[in-house]
């Protein structure tokens, strides 16, 4: 039985619709009184492409003393569109160090209504483990706003009591694309004599300074911000958005007292918190005295202790303290066999330290997209530690919170960036490895035997190499379900069953492992009649393009390049010969070199492919050729080789 | 938010008795594992022989929960649980870092009892124990309700045996603990004992698609000393007690499966909780020795009568005078049931804001809600059947399970399986399911998240299930109009009708973007050397009208130059280029949640000089039981091609033994899809 409504909608007259919604709309939005925020005080210039404006943030910082530092902020924002709902959220972290004060939270119409107050007891308070970490002691206080009509406004005052001095703003009044700012400022107060440090992007160096009442101010003040759109392969919005870094000259944490004018003190504060924590046990030490006896040299010792780490830690997150600044004791790491990345680094430096090799505890920035220090800045700017091993002829580097990773490995997460190496008189900024883009390779050999009705087999070997080998580092230990998982939404060939896969890494410490595949190709060429149309390329297509975006603004960054070369044979079925091989492509820009071609011999097709990618840095103005490039490399890519039966 | 453990404080049944447990004789049979002793072949076996690729095995997993008494605290459970897991490879470490919820509600709180982790390694041919030490269990108050304990057990390596056990005390006896036998690695064994009095009356919920290797119902006699005392007269004088012994009966149930194969997602799944192995447990009566049976919601008619009474519920819809010069303003602008329930629904629907939350118990209060415009589905839902109901229409509020919560077992009667709530209103002979939650959702659609099976009208007089599967359909249907060049280029119009389910897909999709010309940026970037111009959308807030897209395109690279040959295909980016089936074998059913139908209508003008070579024979294939079809014609008029497809999956559910069809049927459809038009040159 149908108990659902029919489609059309039969008796509403749509000007009585009109009618009564006006009627209805007017009840509910009554005359503001006395309009706050209206969204027609907001310049059309800072509308376009914009989700949400801020309307007004003022970010008060005051260093009381050592042991005491206080935010004061009010924020206004206007919820344009829906997508920038998420703005209007507020969300603030703290832990034993901070205190939060909720002082006003208002929520108002277009117009400027209130529609109502939000009170300190609606907000949530969360952990802030948020499922990731095992032991984290920070929390959140977070409301979520919701408001059914746009656009909105929001307007909060909060107040932050920190405990200690080390952190101070990190101020980007431009909190993400889509944001326009009306007007937003920060002052930070501090005691006559103290020193402000601070550093300023893309706007004018200088902070306004007052002094009173034996305070000394700096103030920074930016307006009518437009939204930025985000774009590809574009520097990080901290970059190309005003900013300003402050950070603290004296400083105390815990008891910790320290200095950050320079990155030898900032080192010298950070060894401190280290200290006497590099120890272990007498019989763990003769044990690994025991076990690097036979090696062959310095670095083999290292390769046998990391080799060590790797079979006895695992990684588990904890944030804990100071911040989650200082490490776990090497020698209850050496008890329970597991810590953070600080905890592992700093009981490798202890095992390496045992068998008399000099190690460094080191602080990075992490991440994948190529984070990169202000390097004449020096605060606290990492997220991740490591470890440096100098020698006399060669540097090793460890990522001690990996057990599967190659000796003397970084990888995207933490390759080719200045990092902050604790030796013995304090900090000193060294920079990671880069990987160049022929170490980073993706070799491809492939037979594939075509049969006249489309289906063909093919075994495959692809040998993955530097950055383009992470990946496989991963699935080489994954569960057989994620392997095949991967490669079913990896392997792009339309119709295909696995027959045969593998996955091996290379034995002798290289950052590359090989992956060997069988595969049963169904329909892999579309018949048409007496034709077959064969796809040159097996498993290398191209399908990545850089997005249009409206006017491109930022320069094109290129974080790391790569090289891919694939060779595949094709053999004809029976009776079939070609008709039509698409001519040779070759592209040479600036960003790359692109060739394929197919050779033609009896029975049999050769496809050759090679596309080198280079790290760079090019100007927006050549963001055409950019997309042109990769543009030109899919349709070569997508090229089919027609073949004709008898 | 109001959560169903809060409702175990209306459990004050034992006015005027006291209970003292003098002996509590437990004769189950012993479980399998000893806690510490473990077996030193299992720390020697380096893979599983029935699941080879396994990072790890659950070598037993036991649990126990025992519904007992206190005379401080009146009924309570315990739960104990013991897990021990074998660790083949390093990509199952995560299973030594383990979580255990406990929630408090005012001054009912759950307790953690004698928490003990362990691993165990070989070493130098000897078992290794590693206790895990008070250091490494962190408590977190995870909001002010819940708290988490987590704990990491030390020395995990690969070939480690680990094992932890605890105990939960528990006020909450409603909700005794569910048990999952399956989980994403295999277990050799996983098994559940249950004993609760007699006075209890727990139903319970088999899921999944294993059968039980052990599932037992036994009794053992429990003898209590009974101090008996009135309890009005204050803080009682011990010698005021009486004592006495009564005796009863719990009845225990074990529950036992082995070799319990690893749980792996498919695509195009339902919940995943309606396909695992579990057995889940409400309270259905309570009938205690002397006084009054309280029957939870054993009957339909009594869940029904219970929520009606229900002041998060059913007494909601009793106040609706805040509403009053809304009502009134409808009231004067029409008086055709229609309109109003319309009206209504759009009201409700542009003044509240969903919060995400689902629900079927009112956050706060309906005018409270009302005051923040936003709440959960039931505070949206219900204010929209009070407003209903308030204009004179018929109109009762609708609980259901949504698909993420799992699929509802009619003849099992278990409130907490629901989670939603949505209104229901009769005009005439039609009842009409309304969700006012999502802005882009029309009166004649409910929402993907509620399509799941039947809801179960709460009603005064007209309480009875109702089948909320949608009729309509997803309808998609693309029309292009194109001119080939000679160069390859092609050029023209395209348009797209987008209706029911596919309009409310796209009109989310939308929404989601900050303008048009983002969405249009947006098919240019997933369209590879599409360019698209003027791009126009139709009826987008004409919810109950099919949403219109066209605009002009140009395509650069569909149509290869080869030689005197143009060769392209003609499903261009409509192309279904790879089957969504793939794997060759499926264990559970394929769940579309609604019918769908493609429709491809294409016209290509062939350049002067060419001419088509080959016109491709037409395809016609069908599912058995006209469960679908799909159609494709390529046609030659003179200087143009047609192609029309048609792609129609005419029921929402496939079960596994219809997937060899289904795969099949799409391999086909990927093939014809994959087909080369050829054009030659004639001169």
């Amino acid at each position: 039985m149908n108990r659902r409504t029919p489609k059309i909608f039969p008796h509403f007259n749509k000007m009585l619709a009109g009618l009564f919604y006006s009627v209805l709309f007017f009840i509910l939005m009554c005359v503001p009184a006395f309009a706050q925020y209206p969204v027609s005080e907001i310049p059309d210039s800072l509308k376009s492409n914009a989700v949400a404006v801020i309307r007004d943030n003022t970010m008060n910082f005051t260093f009381v003393n050592l042991k005491k530092n206080v935010y004061s902020v009010h924020s206004v924002i206007t919820v344009l569109k829906k997508t920038g709902d998420k703005f209007a959220a507020f969300t603030e972290y703290y832990d034993h160090f901070r205190k939060i004060t909720f002082r006003k939270g208002m929520i108002y119409n277009a117009n400027g209504t209130l529609i109502r107050k939000v009170k300190s007891s609606e907000l949530n308070d969360y952990s802030g483990s948020g499922g990731a970490s095992l032991f984290v002691d920070y929390r959140l206080k977070q409301f979520t706003p919701l408001v059914s009509s746009y656009p909105y406004t929001v307007e909060y005052e909060f107040e932050e009591a920190v405990d200690g001095s080390f952190s101070f703003p990190d101020w980007l009044p431009q909190i993400d694309y889509g944001i326009a700012v009306q007007n937003s400022s920060l002052q930070v107060n501090v005691p006559a004599g103290y020193n402000i440090r601070y550093k300023a992007f893309n706007m004018h160096d200088s902070c306004r300074e007052s002094e009173q009442h034996g305070v000394k101010s700096c103030s920074w003040l930016v307006q009518n911000l437009k939204a930025l759109e985000r774009e590809p392969f574009s520097p990080e919005l901290r970059f190309i958005s005003p900013h300003v870094l402050t950070a603290p000259s004296d400083f105390e944490m815990d008891e910790y007292k320290g200095n950050m004018d320079t990155w030898k003190d900032f080192g010298q504060w950070l060894n401190k918190l280290d200290a006497g924590r590099d120890v272990l046990p007498v019989s763990t030490v003769s044990k690994l005295e025991e076990m690097v006896r036979n090696a062959q040299d310095e670095k083999d010792k290292i390769r046998i202790l990391y080799k060590f780490l790797q079979s006895k830690t695992r990684y588990v997150s904890v944030q804990l303290g100071i911040g989650g600044l200082q490490p776990i004791p090497a020698s209850v790491v050496d008890q329970v066999g597991y810590g953070d990345c600080k905890a592992l680094s700093n009981y490798m430096l202890a095992m390496l330290k045992a068998v008399g090799i000099k190690s460094y505890y080191t602080t990075v920035k992490a991440g994948d997209y190529f984070p990169q220090m202000i390097e004449d800045f020096p605060s606290f700017q990492a997220n991740h530690a490591i470890l440096f091993v100098p020698m006399k002829k060669d540097t090793v580097w460890l990522e001690c919170t990996s057990q599967i990773c190659p000796f003397n490995y970084l990888g995207m997460f933490t390759s080719d960036r200045m990092t902050l190496v604790m030796k013995d008189d304090g900090g000193e900024l060294v920079r990671t490895r880069m990987y160049p883009a022929n170490e980073n390779f993706l070799y491809t050999k492939a037979k594939v035997r075509m049969f006249a009705e489309g289906n063909a087999s093919a075994t495959i070997s692809r040998s993955y190499g530097g950055l383009q080998f992470d990946e496989m580092m991963y699935l080489e230990h994954a569960p057989d379900n994620d392997v095949k998982d991967w490669l079913y939404k990896n392997i792009d060939i339309p119709n295909y069953q696995l027959k045969l896969y593998s996955i091996t890494g290379d034995s002798t410490d290289k950052p590359e492992a090989s992956l060997k595949l069988s595969l049963e190709l169904v329909n892999y060429a579309s018949v048409s009649g007496k034709r077959l149309f064969v796809p040159c390329n097996l498993v290398s297509k191209s399908d990545y393009f850089p997005a249009k975006t409206r006017e491109r603004k930022q320069p094109i960054e290129v974080s790391y390049g790569f090289y891919d070369a694939d060779t595949v044979e094709y053999e004809l079925p029976p009776g079939f010969s070609p008709e039509f091989s698409p001519s040779p492509v070759s592209l040479n820009t600036p960003f790359g070199d692109y060739r394929a071609s197919i050779l033609i011999m009896p029975g049999k097709l050769i496809y050759c492919r090679s596309l080198l990618f280079r790290k760079g840095t090019y100007p927006a103005s050549q963001y055409p050729d950019f997309q042109k490039f990769f543009k030109d490399i899919a349709n070569a890519d997508a090229n089919k080789i027609i073949l004709i039966g008898k | 938010m109001k959560t169903m453990v809060y409702k175990a404080g209306c459990f004050a049944f034992f006015a005027g008795w006291f209970f003292l447990i003098s002996s509590l004789s437990v004769s189950a049979q012993k479980p399998l594992m000893k806690y510490g002793k473990i077996d030193i072949e299992t720390l020697k076996m380096s893979s599983y022989d029935k699941d080879t690729t396994a990072p790890a095995l659950i070598l037993g997993d036991y649990g126990e929960t025992n519904v007992k008494l206190s005379l401080e605290e009146g009924w309570y459970y315990v739960f104990t649980r013991h897990q021990r897991i074998k660790i083949f490879n390093k990509s199952a470490y995560d299973l030594a870092n383990q979580k255990v919820y406990l929630t408090n509600y005012g001054s009912k709180s759950e307790r953690i009892n004698g928490l003990k982790a362990a691993s165990y390694n070989i070493e130098n041919g000897k078992t290794v124990k590693s206790e895990m030490d008070k250091n490494a269990v962190f408590d977190e108050e995870v909001d002010n309700h819940n708290t988490k304990v987590n704990f990491t057990i030390p020395n995990v390596k690969e070939g480690s045996v680990i094992e932890y056990t605890y105990s939960i005390k528990s006020p909450y006896v409603i909700f005794i603990p569910d048990w999952d036998f399956q989980s994403d690695i295999p277990a050799l064994w996983s098994e559940y004992r249950v004993s609760y009095p007699e006075y209890f009356n727990y139903k319970k919920l088999q899921q999944g698609y294993l059968n039980f290797d052990v599932n037992e119902v036994s009794t053992r006699p429990v003898t209590i000393s009974v101090m008996s005392n009135d309890k009005s007269n204050g803080p009682v004088a011990k010698s005021d007690i009486s004592t006495d012994r009564i005796q009863y009966t719990d009845n225990i149930y074990r529950y036992m499966v082995n070799n319990v194969p690893a749980f792996h997602e498919e695509p195009y799944m339902n919940a995943v909780k309606n396909y695992v192995a579990a057995i889940d447990f409400e309270l259905g009566s309570y009938n205690p020795p002397q006084g009054m049976t309280t029957n939870f919601y054993n009957t339909w008619d009594k869940v029904n009568e219970e929520l009606l009474k229900d002041d998060q519920f059913g007494l909601q819809l009793k106040h609706g005078g805040f509403l009053k010069d809304y009502i009134g303003t409808i009231q004067s602008v029409s008086s055709d049931p229609m309109n109003k329930m319309i009206a209504a629904f759009h009201f409700i629907k542009y003044r509240m804001k969903w919060n995400n939350h689902n629900g079927f118990y009112v956050t706060k209060s309906l005018k409270d809600a009302f005051d923040k415009q936003t709440g959960n589905s039931a505070d949206i839902n219900l204010l929209l059947v009070l407003m209903l109901r308030e204009l004179g229409l018929d109109a009762d509020p609708v609980i259901l399970s949504t698909r993420e919560n799992g699929q509802l077992h009619p003849a099992q009667i278990m409130l907490n399986k629901f989670n939603y709530v949505i209104a229901e209103c009769k005009i005439g002979q039609n009842a009409y399911l309304l969700d006012a939650t999502e802005k882009a959702c029309p009166y004649s659609l409910l929402p993907y998240r509620c399509l799941n099976g039947r809801g179960r009208i709460i009603s005064e007089s007209n309480s009875d299930w109702i089948d909320l599967n949608s009729k309509q359909k997803y309808e998609y249907s693309c029309m292009l109009d194109l001119a080939i060049a000679t160069d390859g280029k092609l050029s023209g119009t395209m348009s797209y009708l987008l209706n029911n389910y596919a309009g409310l897909v796209y009109r989310n999709d939308i929404l989601a973007k900050n303008s048009k010309d983002d969405y249009a940026l947006e098919f240019e970037n997933e369209n590879h050397g599409v360019t698209l111009t003027n791009l126009e959308i139709d009826n987008l807030d004409s919810l109950n009208k099919p949403l219109i897209q066209k605009g002009n395109i140009e395509v650069s690279n569909a149509c290869m130059v080869a030689g005197d040959l143009l060769t392209f295909n003609p499903t261009l980016f409509e192309q279904l280029a790879s089957n969504p089936f793939k794997l060759p074998k499926r264990e559970y059913p394929v769940d579309f949640a609604y019918p769908r139908q493609f429709k491809y209508m294409f016209r290509y003008a062939i350049p002067d000089g060419y001419s088509l070579e080959e016109l491709p024979p037409d395809v016609s294939i069908a599912l058995p039981n006209g469960k679908g079809r799909y159609i494709s014609s390529i046609k030659a008029l003179g200087k143009v091609v047609m192609v029309n497809n048609i792609l129609d999956i005419n029921v929402p559910l496939f079960t596994s033994e219809d997937y060899e069809v289904l795969r099949q049927f799409y391999d086909t459809v990927v093939k014809r899809e994959a087909t080369m038009l050829v054009l030659k040159k004639t001169n």
